[in-house]
Formats: C-alpha cells, sequence, structure tokens
C-alpha cells in the first residue's frame, strides 16, 4: 500500500518573515508582492487577520485598515532557500521527499514502510514534525492514500484516514478555501456557487486553464488525478570524482593547468552522459612537502559548458600559488539536475539582467577568491561591531523600492579597532554612551564617544576591562 | 529628433524623470556619468566646523537609486566598509546592495570594469578613500562609454587629495562632500561641484539632515 504524506510547513513565506524579524510575532504582519501601494497581500498572520486584513487587498488598502501593518517581501531564492533545507532535513526520514509545483510550502514524502523503524506511521509523522519544528517552521502533516488526499488532510490538520474510501468522501467534502489558489480565482467560484472541493473537481476539465490560470489548472490536475502516483523524490546530488598522478611532479603553472583541464573534460563528459550539469568543484592539490591546496570553483548557473569552466579555472589560477611541485592532482564535482523553464513566445526583456551579474559574481570569485561577493546582514546585537554580518551573495537580489528618507550622517566602522595611542588633539563632541552586552561572557562594559580630531569626527571607546582607549571608526 | 514641443512616448515612460534645470547632488542628475566625490579636505572655505561627508553622500544616491528600482553595489579597495545600521537609516534596503571586499585599487579597477560592462546595476560605487586609484586613462575611457550606455552612475570616493583630481580629466564631475553643524544641533549635507562637464559651471548643493544616534 503506497502512503504518501504531506508537510504542510504553514504559511511558509510568512514565517520566514517573522522567523526574521522574530519582534514582529505580536503585531499585525503580512507578506506582499512588492513593497509598494499597489501590492497584493498574499499572507496575513492572526493579528492582522483580527484587525480587519484579508488576502488579496492593496496593500495601500490594508495599510488603511490597520496602519500598524508590518508588510514584507520574500523572494523567490529566500523561499527556495528556505525549501532546500527542508527537504535535506526530511531526507534523514525518508529517502523520497517532492515539492509541490504550485504551494511553496507543502512538501509530499514516501511514507511506505517506514512504521517498522518508528513503531508506526504516526510515529514516524510526529519525529519529522518535531524536526521541522526545530528548524523553526511550524508545519502539519498527514499521511493518507493519495497525493491530494494528504494534501487536503494536512491543510486541516487531519493526521490520516480509516481508509481509501473514507479519505475520497472527506476530500469530497472539505471547502475549496484549503486549495492554494489565487484570491480573485476562490472569489469568484464562491460567486459561481463552487464551495467544495468535490463541486471543483465536477467542473468541466477543458475551461479551467483558460478560465481561471495555470496555478489553478495544475491543482485541479491534482484533485482529479485517477492513479495514486509515488512520491517522486529529487535525486540526491551526484559527487564525480577524478584523479591523476603525474609521472614526475608539476611546477610549472602551465602543465598543471594542462592537467586539471584534462580531468576537468573527463568530469564534464560524465556529467553530461548522465544528463546532468556541474554544480561545483573542488580541487585538491596534493604537494610534494605534504601541504595540500584546496580550491573550490562554482558558475553562476550548474553548467556542463566546458567555456565557462575553463575560464573560471584559469582566472583562479592566475592567483593561485602552489608552495611546492603537485604530485598529485583530485576533482571532485557536485552534478546536479538543472530544470530547463518554458521559453516565453513574448518575453519581456528586464531592464536590469540579474544572470549577467550572477555571471559576473562567480567570475570575480573566481578570480579573487570565493567570498569576496557578499551582503549586509542586519543583527540584533548591541556592540557596534556584532551589528551586521556579511553573508557570500551568488545572485544579485533586486531592492525594496523604499522613499528614502531624512539624510542621517553615516559612519564608517573599521575591521579591527584602532588603539589610542593618545587622546592629545581632540575636542569631545558627544558621549559616553554605554554599551554593555553578553554579561554570561564577562564581556567588559565600553563608553563609547565621538570627539572631533582636526576636520575629522571620530568614533572611539573606552574600553573599561582594559582601561584602553579604541577608535572604533568615524563619522563621513 | 522629434518636432518642437512634441515629447516621444518613450521619454513619458522613462524610469528617470528628466534633470532639472536646477543642478543636484541626485542619481537621476548623475546618472550615466562617472563622478569623483572628495572628502573636504583642504578645500578653500572650509572650517574647522566641516568634516568629511562622502559616505554619507554615496549613501543618498544609493537610497534614491534603490527608489528607483535600480541595484547598486558596493566595491571596497580595501578600505573599511560604512556602518550598516547608518545605511538603513537613510532608507537603504541593504539585502539590494551588494558589497564586493577587495584589497587593492587595481582588483577594484577589474572588479568596476566588469560590474559596469554587465549592465546589471544603475549604481557602483568605488571606495578609494584608503588607496591610491591606479585606473589608467584608456580603462576610465572604457567606463565613461559604459556607463553612459548601460545608463549607470560610477561615483568614486577618493581620499582629499588638494586641488587636483585623483583620477583625472576624464570624470564626468568631481565634488567636495561635507558635513557641518549648527547649533541647534542639525547637520547639513553640503556638496560642491568643482567641476560639471554636463552644466560648464561649479555649483553647490546642500540637505539638512541629523547626525548618527547619540551625535544630534
Amino acid at each position: 500500500m503506497v502512503h504518501p504524506a504531506c508537510l504542510d510547513v504553514v504559511r511558509l513565506p510568512l514565517q520566514i518573515v517573522l522567523n526574521r524579524n522574530p519582534e514582529w510575532k505580536e503585531r499585525p504582519v503580512a507578506v506582499v508582492s512588492e513593497d509598494a501601494p499597489l501590492g497584493t497581500v498574499l499572507f496575513i498572520n492572526r493579528v492582522a487577520e483580527q484587525a480587519g486584513v484579508q488576502r488579496g487587498l492593496r496593500y495601500a488598502a490594508a495599510l488603511s485598515i490597520c496602519p500598524e501593518l508590518h508588510g514584507s517581501v520574500v523572494g523567490d531564492t529566500e523561499i527556495q532557500n528556505a525549501i532546500d533545507s527542508l527537504v535535506s532535513l526530511l531526507q534523514r526520514f525518508t529517502p523520497h521527499v517532492e515539492e509541490c509545483a504550485f504551494d511553496p510550502g507543502a512538501l509530499w514524502l514516501d511514507a511506505h514502510g517506514l512504521d517498522a523503524l518508528y513503531g508506526s506511521v504516526s510515529e514516524w509523522a510526529l519525529a519529522v514534525r518535531a524536526a521541522v519544528r526545530g528548524q523553526g517552521y511550524f508545519s502539519r502533516i498527514c499521511v493518507g492514500y493519495s497525493r491530494f488526499g494528504s494534501y487536503a488532510g494536512a491543510k486541516r490538520a487531519v493526521r490520516g484516514f480509516q481508509s481509501s474510501a473514507d479519505e475520497r468522501r472527506w476530500v469530497r467534502g472539505a471547502p475549496i478555501s484549503l486549495l492554494p489558489l489565487p484570491p480573485e480565482v476562490e472569489q469568484r467560484l464562491q460567486q459561481l456557487g463552487t464551495t467544495t472541493v468535490g463541486e471543483f473537481c465536477a467542473l468541466p476539465r477543458e475551461g479551467i486553464r483558460s478560465r481561471f490560470g495555470m496555478q489553478t489548472d495544475a491543482v485541479y490536475r491534482l484533485a482529479t488525478e485517477p492513479e495514486v502516483l509515488p512520491v517522486q523524490g529529487a535525486d540526491a546530488p551526484a559527487v564525480l570524482r577524478a584523479q591523476m598522478v603525474p609521472d614526475s611532479p608539476l611546477s610549472s603553472t602551465t602543465t598543471l593547468l594542462s592537467a586539471i583541464e584534462g580531468l576537468l573534460l573527463d568530469l564534464l563528459s560524465q556529467t553530461v552522459s548522465a544528463a546532468q550539469h556541474m554544480r561545483r568543484i573542488e580541487l585538491e592539490l596534493d604537494c610534494e612537502n605534504g601541504s595540500c591546496l584546496r580550491e573550490a570553483l562554482q558558475p553562476a548557473t550548474p553548467s556542463r559548458d566546458a567555456a565557462v569552466w575553463l575560464r573560471l579555472l584559469r582566472l583562479r589560477f592566475e592567483s593561485l600559488h602552489t608552495p611546492a611541485s603537485v604530485q598529485r592532482i583530485t576533482l571532485h564535482a557536485e552534478a546536479a539536475t538543472v530544470k530547463q523553464p518554458q521559453s516565453e513566445l513574448f518575453s519581456t526583456a528586464p531592464r536590469r539582467d540579474r544572470a549577467a551579474a550572477a555571471r559576473v559574481f562567480a567570475l570575480l570569485r573566481a578570480r579573487f577568491g570565493n567570498d569576496v561577493v557578499c551582503r549586509m546582514v542586519l543583527q540584533s546585537e548591541h556592540r557596534p561591531d556584532r551589528r551586521f554580518v556579511l553573508m557570500p551573495l551568488d545572485q544579485l537580489p533586486l531592492p525594496a523600492r523604499i522613499r528614502p528618507a531624512e539624510i542621517q550622517l553615516v559612519r564608517r566602522i573599521l575591521d579591527q579597532p584602532v588603539e589610542l595611542a593618545s587622546r592629545r588633539g581632540l575636542r569631545p563632541a558627544a558621549g559616553p554612551f554605554v554599551v554593555s552586552g553578553k554579561w554570561w561572557e564577562q564581556e567588559a562594559e565600553r563608553h563609547y564617544y565621538y570627539a572631533w580630531r582636526g576636520r575629522q569626527i571620530l568614533w572611539i571607546y573606552h574600553d573599561c576591562g582594559t582601561n584602553r582607549w579604541f577608535i572604533q571608526g568615524g563619522v563621513e | 529628433m522629434p518636432p518642437r514641443g512634441v515629447r516621444r512616448a518613450t521619454a513619458l515612460t522613462s524610469d528617470h524623470s528628466p534633470a532639472s534645470d536646477r543642478p543636484s547632488w541626485s542619481f537621476d542628475e548623475l546618472c550615466g556619468r562617472i563622478c569623483e566625490v572628495r572628502p573636504v579636505g583642504a578645500a578653500p572655505g572650509a572650517s574647522d566646523a566641516h568634516a568629511s561627508a562622502v559616505l554619507t553622500a554615496a549613501v543618498r544616491l544609493i537610497a534614491q537609486s534603490q527608489s528607483r528600482g535600480e541595484p547598486a553595489a558596493w566595491i571596497s579597495a580595501g578600505s573599511p566598509l560604512f556602518f550598516p545600521p547608518d545605511a538603513a537609516a537613510n532608507g537603504i534596503d541593504l539585502d539590494g546592495v551588494v558589497v564586493i571586499r577587495l584589497t587593492d585599487g587595481q582588483s577594484a579597477a577589474v572588479a568596476t570594469d566588469q560590474l559596469v560592462r554587465c549592465g546589471a546595476f544603475g549604481l557602483v560605487v568605488v571606495d578609494f578613500t584608503t588607496v591610491t586609484p591606479s585606473i589608467p586613462d584608456g580603462i576610465l575611457g572604457r567606463l565613461a562609454g559604459l556607463a553612459r550606455s548601460n545608463a549607470v552612475l560610477v561615483l568614486f570616493l577618493c581620499a582629499s587629495g588638494g586641488d587636483y583630481s585623483a583620477l583625472g580629466s576624464l570624470v564626468s564631475l568631481r565634488a567636495l562632500a561635507r558635513s557641518r553643524s549648527d547649533d541647534e544641533g542639525k547637520f547639513f549635507l553640503e556638496i560642491t561641484a568643482e567641476k560639471d562637464k554636463k552644466r560648464g559651471h561649479s555649483w553647490s548643493w546642500a540637505e539638512v539632515g541629523h547626525g548618527p544616534p547619540g551625535l544630534s
């Protein structure tokens, strides 16, 4: 008996926003399609719902109903990253995990045969839920007899069904509000008197796509699926390996590069025959003096184009120096299956080409190191040097359209504070501002000041623990 | 050229409003150009009450570019970075700012060329305040052409270097950025364009603001 289970991470984009801003949990929050008055409200939390905000409203209308509403945009990349981390977590519980094409928070899991390992399927489901909770996401799980039955059950917090007939009967009577239909489609269906899933499935197949769009058609096809298809798990990334031990150790960069290119082309032919692309390669160079040099290369998107890889390899070798002659070369390649999007008949070229930016990031990483391209992420810490971290960046994010605020002078923060040898010549401007935190780590208190030095405004602090003065940065 | 009094529809739908007659320190005014901004240094007329404001001037342009949906990049040539909470207070979406951290001016020049060439950015800020800018005239001339054709504003932040330009004669605008405080604790961002190839004359612009937390 096939046991497809469905895990529903309830309103995943909203949970991403709340995990990003934990202080918003008790406030009205909405996920909007764009941070502009005409943006559409996609998801809301309970507080916003109680304040009268509804899905499908324009952001401006929602703000007029609830002025305290916090709106945020969640990008596709952010959602995909969250799903990827959930999939890798769930692969510890079942070998087959399938993403839902039309609902980003839903994942199908193959529960077949796992009752022997966990005692019962219910125990297995509880373990899965607890693991997802540990990742910071609230979820519901239902083990059913069909993919759509388990999906609908998870949406209504039903844990399971007694029989296949029981599942079918329950699904037919369930309201259409549990389906991931666009708000305007749901409204139109209700105006037409279609209020249950059974009535939705009884609609003529031919007109669904042309009348209600592709997403509704995908939901309809799943709901009316005649056979129970097995869960189609994504393949785990295959790791390919190629190694070469030259007859004599290689000291010249040219011969070394030539040998690596040979190995790389060999790996590429393997990925081509497996209908896959290479996502990343790791290069290990074992030198005669016992040291091992490791380098990693990653293009903008998984590729099996030899020209792309060879260009990145040559760029990396421009700045690479081996400490001694190389006696063994090993290449590890991570292969991945790439989904090719359907080409559009009338494509509209965006003003800025994000794919071109991703290609440039890959080139810069290959030439100057893997950590040169990054973005700043704020953290809720007291000490200024801990208020942000730099995170690596692969794709160009689109900026939210925020209205520029009133000018505030900007400080520059040094990577490492510089000790102030003498305070002679400094004129106090403001301070002290006491900053302390992490008392459990016995972190010393700091007193921050602004001081003039000539025409510079310095940002300095006194470390009470060591009784020394440091320059943190300046106002520029 | 359309007949007098007739405007092309593309101009009406353009994201960028036409530059106003009065010059200002704005993204619309500077888009498609190479600009150099320096701190007050030994500028004539500067008093001890004037401080450098190059970071604030750059952050102001990033906020304006983002409000028009234009991605921005910040290339650091070994210079310390701006304090991100201050940028966020100026209305910047930090997720939308790409930071490229490099160690020397030559690498920064290569990265600038690549970013401007790809046409994915509306604004590229290159922080040369702790290193001597090392961009040959040939590359700078090519950058000027790319900036114009891809509608990118390339802003170089340079150290104070007296009366001469750190980058040479190919920059389209050379300006000084300084801040000044008044008795009420308000701060003014003052930009003085010493050379503007588009306007043909020098100009100045000022806007009132406030200091970072604790200073105003």
